[in-house]
């Protein structure tokens, strides 16, 4: 028998260099695959135990109530939503345009107890802050119908309305739950939310309401507590300047402060020697931010964007001018670059323990009272005041039928707010299980966890989310730290900031008009025009848009929004925190 | 004969179709549109108004229009010679042989591989004033603070540098090719007739790499053109308008401003700018001295 054939196995020679290629191949090889095969294996993150998980288990114990009867407790309206819903849509999903990463991170948390009650998932789809409006409108001029749910800056609504793009909202409000708007304390929505912008909430808009309230968004005050009542810089400043030290009440004060406060790497603060250059303040001073902090001043000083008989730009008038010098002269103790500074540059910055004081949303209270934002020195050591204003004698006041002047009283907090809002397209295939999500999300008991999230961008707007208590076991539960006593400070803030601020330009094109006039700010921050020739290019671009859109138009928005930009604040703003 | 012509037409014809789809239809569209008022509230009227030339005059009477085009200008001017240089000088370098050469080249043509978003957030970073790399190096060579993103005539070359970065590779690879193009014994003859490494440049090199480098320049000089990702993220135009090329004023007409009527009318104005100034480039390159065809 023969053998069979063997095969001549042929000796090849590998070069050395051929053999370490090869070899270095396997390696990387073997590397990446172990390093693929580490992270699929690690387990998923445990899911934070959160003040949903609680309101889901008394929200699982269903109560009906009938459209008339207005149900109590914080889990009612949710209740209600779920009901309504109830197995109705299973199949059908639910699809969000919102602000990335925070509405995201907000109804991702939430999201999963209503898909496990009503069988709809519920996507987000997020988009950069400044570009939420541009993909709202192009979705709603392709009538692509893809969005059910739009969530906006409030001031863009106007823009999606003229559109044609946005659900009203009454008939849904008035078959499943009508005393939405008419339910008070202590779960109802705030009378800084409820009836001040139009076709917002209970205020309509060529007799509909478009959008709910989701976000409060006022700006506040942060400041480093433990500097301003150190003993050694309190005295300090009163040798100085010759007023005690707190939080500033006027720009003027806050100049000084400003200048007080900023030291240099190697000098002392508080005892203690710095390593770094010091600051008195971060703020956002960069593209698409210098217009919110510009707004701070002028309407500080009293200015109004546009004549309400004429709509003529009143922005590059006394107090527009007052303010862009104002704004430049303390740009002079701030960081040689806070011109580049959008809202996490300028956090960051007193996070990190390098600055005195920082204006911002009050998103970031929620933030710096997490260690793992807030770097030692800072974290525990914050205070909570309102936005400072102009001193007496320095602001217009302009008179307004019904309102009671009070001349004399320093102008505070008269900073920008842009509530965030939900709306409903009007191209959504689903439009009932729509707003039932809207309704859901939006109630006291669900609010709560969303409000709270430490990673979302949403402000407390109903009474519940100001009580101290109920707001910093939620906080706690989401993994934040916050001081029962501390966060109460911050709440009362927050309430008093969101009545006396001014909203933004709130008309169609309203985002345009903030553009170009952010264009001008920056120019004249960075010394490309003198204060007086940017504010003049503003005032010529308005005159364009307004001439676009229609002068009748706008007057007649604008009209309606008037006396939430005169000064000083109207009595029925003033409303006193109840907590 | 007919038959063949028939047929030949017909296997031509999807990519006809698929051309006048995805470039007359939108250029004939922009045009239809920009003789419209195209605001969101047009939107839910049966049709957009009518603007007539309205658009146009705006346009073309809007200062921050021409200084866009000014802006567009400067950047693609120094953005491409300086790209062109750096890649000339690589691809000289690069035509002789060497041991790590080819494991080099692929590391230089990494930035082109980068997207240009990423590209400008990095470089952002770099030129943050306190702890950016740039800033410290810039303050190290020059003994001063210089304020990259904070200045208008300092964010254009923020901008210039790290697009000169990103796309000096590409000027590189495109020129290392033209560069293997070249025959070896035309070399050989020039040196044998006595030119020295200028005379060979000058003489020999960059005529016959002529073509390449009118291509490469055409090729980049559009792209450069069209540059919005970087400024993007750099600057976001500012301060200001200082860094607002032609393609970002379009961008905030058309989809920041929705006002795409106006941004139509831009964009169609932008065409013809580049078109001419296509034209006078090819021109131009006709005097580029080099090889001239024979008569």
């Amino acid at each position: 028998m023969s053998k069979p054939d063997e095969k001549k196995v042929e000796e090849k020679n590998i070069s050395r260099r051929n053999y370490l290629k090869y070899a270095g191949a396997g390696v990387v090889v073997v590397a990446v695959a172990g390093a693929g095969a580490y992270y699929a294996t690690q387990p998923a993150p445990t899911p934070i135990q959160t003040q949903t998980q609680t309101a889901t288990q008394v929200v699982t114990s269903v109560v009906t109530a009938s459209p008339t009867q207005s149900p109590t407790g914080i889990n009612a309206i949710a209740n209600v939503a779920l009901n309504a819903a109830g197995q109705n849509y299973s199949g059908t999903s639910i699809k969000i345009l919102g602000e990335a990463p925070f509405w995201q991170s907000l109804i991702g948390k939430v999201s999963p107890f209503w898909t496990s009650s009503t069988g709809v998932p519920v996507a987000v789809d997020g988009v950069a802050t400044f570009a939420m409006r541009d993909k709202a409108l192009t979705e709603i001029t392709a009538h692509s119908g893809y969005y059910d749910i739009i969530g906006s800056w409030y001031a863009n609504i106007y823009d999606f309305i003229a559109a044609g793009g946005l659900e009203p909202l009454e008939p849904y409000i008035q078959k499943y739950y009508p005393n939405l708007f008419t339910d008070g304390p202590p779960y109802g929505f705030t009378p800084m939310q409820l009836n001040r912008y139009p076709g917002v909430n209970a205020k309509t808009y060529n007799g509909h309401i478009y959008a709910i309230v989701s976000d409060g968004d006022p700006w506040i005050m942060y400041y480093r507590k433990d500097l301003y009542t150190d003993p050694a810089e309190m005295a300090a400043f009163n040798s100085k300047y010759g007023y005690a030290l707190a939080a500033p009440q006027t720009f003027d004060q806050w100049r000084d402060q400003l200048e007080f406060w900023r030291r240099k790497s190697g000098d002392k603060l508080a005892g203690k020697t710095l390593t770094k250059d010091f600051y008195g303040g971060a703020y956002m001073e960069g593209r698409y931010f210098a217009n919110m902090t510009y707004l701070t001043f002028f309407f500080g000083y009293g200015g109004v964007p546009f004549d309400p008989d004429t709509m003529t730009p009143l922005i590059n008038q006394q107090e527009g001018l007052k303010a862009l010098n104002k704004m430049i002269e303390l740009n002079k103790f701030l960081p040689a670059d806070v011109s580049t500074y959008d809202y996490t540059a300028a956090n960051n910055l007193f996070a990190g323990g390098q600055a005195a004081s920082f204006i911002s949303w009050g998103i970031s209270g929620k933030a710096l009272n997490s260690p793992a934002v807030a770097s030692p020195e800072v974290y525990g050591n914050i205070g909570y005041s309102l936005l400072p204003g102009a001193k007496q004698g320095d602001y217009t006041i302009r008179n307004v039928q019904g309102f009671t002047q009070t001349p004399g009283v320093n102008q505070r907090a008269r900073g920008p707010i842009h509530p965030a809002v939900m709306t409903m397209s009007s191209d959504s295939k689903n439009k009932d299980l729509a707003f039932l999500f809207m309704l859901w999300v939006l109630s006291p008991s669900i609010s709560m966890s969303a409000v709270f999230d430490p990673s979302g961008s949403w402000d407390p707007y109903r009474y519940c989310h100001f009580d101290a208590n109920l707001a910093s076991a939620a906080l706690k539960e989401g993994g934040n730290l916050f001081d029962p006593a501390a966060y109460k400070k911050y709440l009362e803030v927050q309430w008093a900031s969101q009545g006396t601020v001014s909203p933004d330009i709130a008309l169609q094109q309203g985002a345009v008009y903030q553009d170009k006039l952010d264009i001008q700010i920056g120019a004249a921050i960075s010394g490309t025009t003198d204060a007086q020739t940017a504010l003049n290019n503003v005032a010529k671009d308005w005159e364009t848009i307004t001439n676009t859109v229609g002068r009748d138009t706008q007057k007649s928005l604008y009209q309606v929004l008037y006396p939430l930009y005169v000064s000083p604040v109207p009595d029925e703003y003033r409303v006193v925190y109840p907590f | 004969m007919q038959g063949d012509k028939r047929t030949s037409y017909l296997f031509v014809l999807p990519a006809i179709l698929v051309l006048l789809v995805l470039t007359t239809f939108p250029i004939v569209y922009t045009f239809y549109l920009s003789f419209f008022k195209v605001i969101p509230s047009s939107f839910a009227q049966k049709s957009f108004p009518f603007a007539g030339l309205q658009n146009y005059i705006t346009v073309l009477s809007d200062i921050d229009f021409w200084q866009s085009i000014l802006h567009t200008l400067y950047m693609v001017f120094f953005a491409v010679t300086i790209e062109c240089g750096i890649g000339l000088g690589l691809a000289l370098v690069f035509t002789r042989e060497f041991r790590v050469k080819k494991w080099v080249i692929p590391i230089l043509i990494i930035p082109t591989l980068i997207v240009p978003i990423a590209a400008g957030y990095t470089f952002k970073l770099f030129f943050t004033l306190n702890y950016g790399i740039l800033s410290y190096l810039s303050n190290v060579l020059t003994g001063q603070t210089i304020p990259w993103l904070m200045n208008g005539s300092y964010a254009t070359w923020a901008i210039i540098i790290t697009d000169v970065w990103e796309w000096s590779p590409f000027m590189f690879m495109m020129l290392l090719a033209g560069t293997t193009g070249i025959p070896n014994e035309i070399v050989e003859a020039a040196q044998l007739d006595g030119a020295g490494s200028r005379m060979m440049f000058t003489n020999v090199i960059l005529p016959m790499l002529r073509p390449v480098i009118l291509v490469a320049l055409l090729v980049r000089s559009i792209d450069a053109s069209k540059l919005f990702d970087i400024i993007y993220m750099l600057t976001g135009g500012g301060p200001g308008n200082s860094t607002l090329t032609l393609t970002f004023y379009i961008f905030n007409q058309n989809f920041v401003y929705f006002n795409q009527g106006y941004g139509a009318a831009a964009s169609l104005v932008m065409l013809i700018v580049i078109m001419l100034a296509t034209n006078v480039f090819i021109r131009a390159g006709a005097w580029f001295p080099g090889k001239r065809s024979a008569r």
